[in-house]
């Protein structure tokens, strides 16, 4: 009897990963559709005259135009000054970010001080500055860095100070009542609580680096994804700026997909919040 | 003869804020000796967390002193064990290496290592020592929040409202759990709580405050219930007749 009711029970377990199972397949391969839909009917679209491809481009110039960039060395070249630009605009932002996250965390008093010029600078659109930068730092890597780091600095620091400043205030009475000071406080309760602000930080910077570099090199550069997309519609070659828009495409998910294998380090390293 | 651990001595602490100021605690004056287990009860809003802030050396009082052994309490202090609210385990950090955190802070020896093992092996909790926080009941993670507090060898032990978060099933289990463990280890307590039968079943003393300003109302030496365990406790004649008066004393109703 009580292994009729096992059997019946595994049938219904297996029923049950049986249809997650499908049901998983099907999003895959509806999502895969809605993407070739799209690259069919944009191509059918510019081939049988209704939009003109001149302005449309298409799938298979895209494609065409990447293949003849990439062996000329030109894309990896493009590429790779905007990679670069974006991974030092990301990573010196968010390193900033929480080392003034921190040391607003240590000293409520600089923190009041500074709060009116934290709320104004994060209200400014900082492709203001680009100018600014320009002028100050010169027509180069230089400027581009500067603007990346300006679009996410203060957003890192008011997402990170935040974070640290919700710590559960019985957890830091606990961490007292211990015998800690700040600093333990810090290291043992504070940065361990608040990895996955960290973590939500990292995610958002990453976009925030791409429209830093990405206008940086709009106004000023020689080389990189941003330069060749201002160039391509200076000299009306849509097919360029497509194709410098795909590959910007791939490259930002590839540094987001970065970013989440770092997110699921995190969390089987620390469990959870 | 006892000796004298904790003096409240005439403690009064007024709150500051823009609009007026806030007599929080007026005059507050109790003892408490060694090995002694007392509850301190009364309405919300009584001052009952001001009064343990204040003994916990967080807080400095308007006037008046807290003393242990003698010394003024004016910063928080090692000797001083602290149980919060809720478990507050840290989900990051195993159950072993919650039980030492504040080993970890006070940079304690191995010793003190070898007895945080000891302790674990004689309350249950070696086997789950490399488990998570939630992978524990509440009752559990209660007893690990106690054990964290004892293992640094504190000599008074401070007991925040420790049971209020848990159902009242639960809670009545881990309070008796927790009573037993404090005896068991010879510590001296003071429970902050709302709830007069937990205060009747635990102490030996219980303090009664008036709502705000706190002062003292009553101290109840619990003599007809001494030496009677806790469970048993509930079922003595003079059990339901104390509710009552201390109910009276905290005025609910009005």
């Amino acid at each position: 009897m009580n292994e009729l009711r096992n059997i019946a029970g595994n049938d219904r377990r297996s029923a049950y990963l049986r249809r997650r199972k499908t049901e998983f397949i099907r999003i895959r391969v509806f999502r895969i559709a809605v993407l070739i839909l799209l690259l069919v009917l944009w191509e059918v679209l510019t081939r049988s005259g209704i939009l003109n491809p001149f302005v449309f481009s298409s799938p298979s110039r895209i494609l065409a135009t990447g293949k003849d960039l990439s062996v000329s060395g030109a894309l990896w070249r493009h590429v790779g000054t905007s990679v670069l630009e974006t991974i030092s605009g990301f990573v010196s932002g968010t390193i900033l970010g929480i080392l003034i996250a921190v040391v607003l965390w240590w000293s409520p008093a600089v923190s009041k001080v500074l709060d009116p010029y934290l709320v104004v600078l994060n209200a400014l659109p900082k492709t203001a500055l680009g100018p600014v930068f320009i002028v100050c730092i010169g027509t180069g890597a230089g400027a581009i860095i500067a603007m990346t780091l300006a679009i996410s600095l203060i957003v890192t620091i008011l997402n990170v100070l935040n974070g640290f400043n919700q710590t559960d205030a019985e957890k830091v009475r606990l961490m007292r009542m211990l015998g800690a000071n700040r600093l333990q406080i810090f290291r043992k309760l504070v940065l361990p609580a608040n990895l996955s602000t960290i973590v939500n930080a990292l995610k958002i910077n990453v976009g925030l680096s791409w429209v830093g570099v990405i206008t940086g090199e709009f106004l000023v550069s020689r080389a990189g994804l941003g330069y060749l997309i201002v160039y391509g519609s200076q000299v009306f070659k849509m097919d360029l700026v497509m194709t410098s828009v795909a590959v910007l495409a791939v490259c930002a998910m590839i540094m987001h997909a970065g970013i989440m294998l770092i997110e699921r380090a995190t969390r089987t390293r620390f469990g959870g919040s | 003869m006892p000796k004298l651990l904790l003096e409240v001595d005439h403690v009064g602490h007024v709150y500051q804020t823009p609009e007026r100021e806030i007599e929080a605690l007026k005059d507050v004056s109790f003892q408490i000796e060694e090995g002694e287990f007392v509850s301190l009860v009364g309405p919300s809003g009584c001052g009952k967390s001001t009064l343990l802030a204040i003994a916990a050396g967080l807080e400095h009082p308007t006037y008046g002193e807290v003393r242990i052994d003698g010394k003024p309490i004016t910063a928080p202090t090692t000797e001083i064990g602290f149980m919060p609210q809720k478990d507050q385990l840290f989900s990051w950090r195993n159950i072993r290496s919650n039980i030492t955190l504040g080993l970890e802070i006070q940079r304690k020896g191995p010793e003190f290592y070898r007895k945080a093992e000891e302790m674990m092996e004689k309350y249950g909790l070696r086997d789950v020592g490399r488990m998570r926080p939630d992978q524990l009941s509440g009752g559990m993670r209660q007893r690990c929040s106690l054990i964290r507090t004892l293992v640094t060898d504190p000599r008074f032990l401070l007991l925040d409202e420790a049971f209020s978060a848990l159902d009242y099933q639960t809670r009545v289990a881990v309070s008796v759990d927790i009573h037993t463990i404090i005896r068991n280890e010879h510590k001296t307590a003071l429970l902050v709580t709302h709830d007069i039968s937990e205060s009747l079943m635990l102490s030996d003393r219980v303090i009664v405050l008036t709502r705000r300003p706190g002062k003292v109302k009553a101290i109840h030496e619990l003599s007809a219930l001494k030496n009677i365990p806790p469970m048993e406790r509930l079922e003595h004649e003079a059990f339901g007749s104390m509710i009552k008066d201390i109910w009276g004393e905290l005025e609910v109703h009005e």
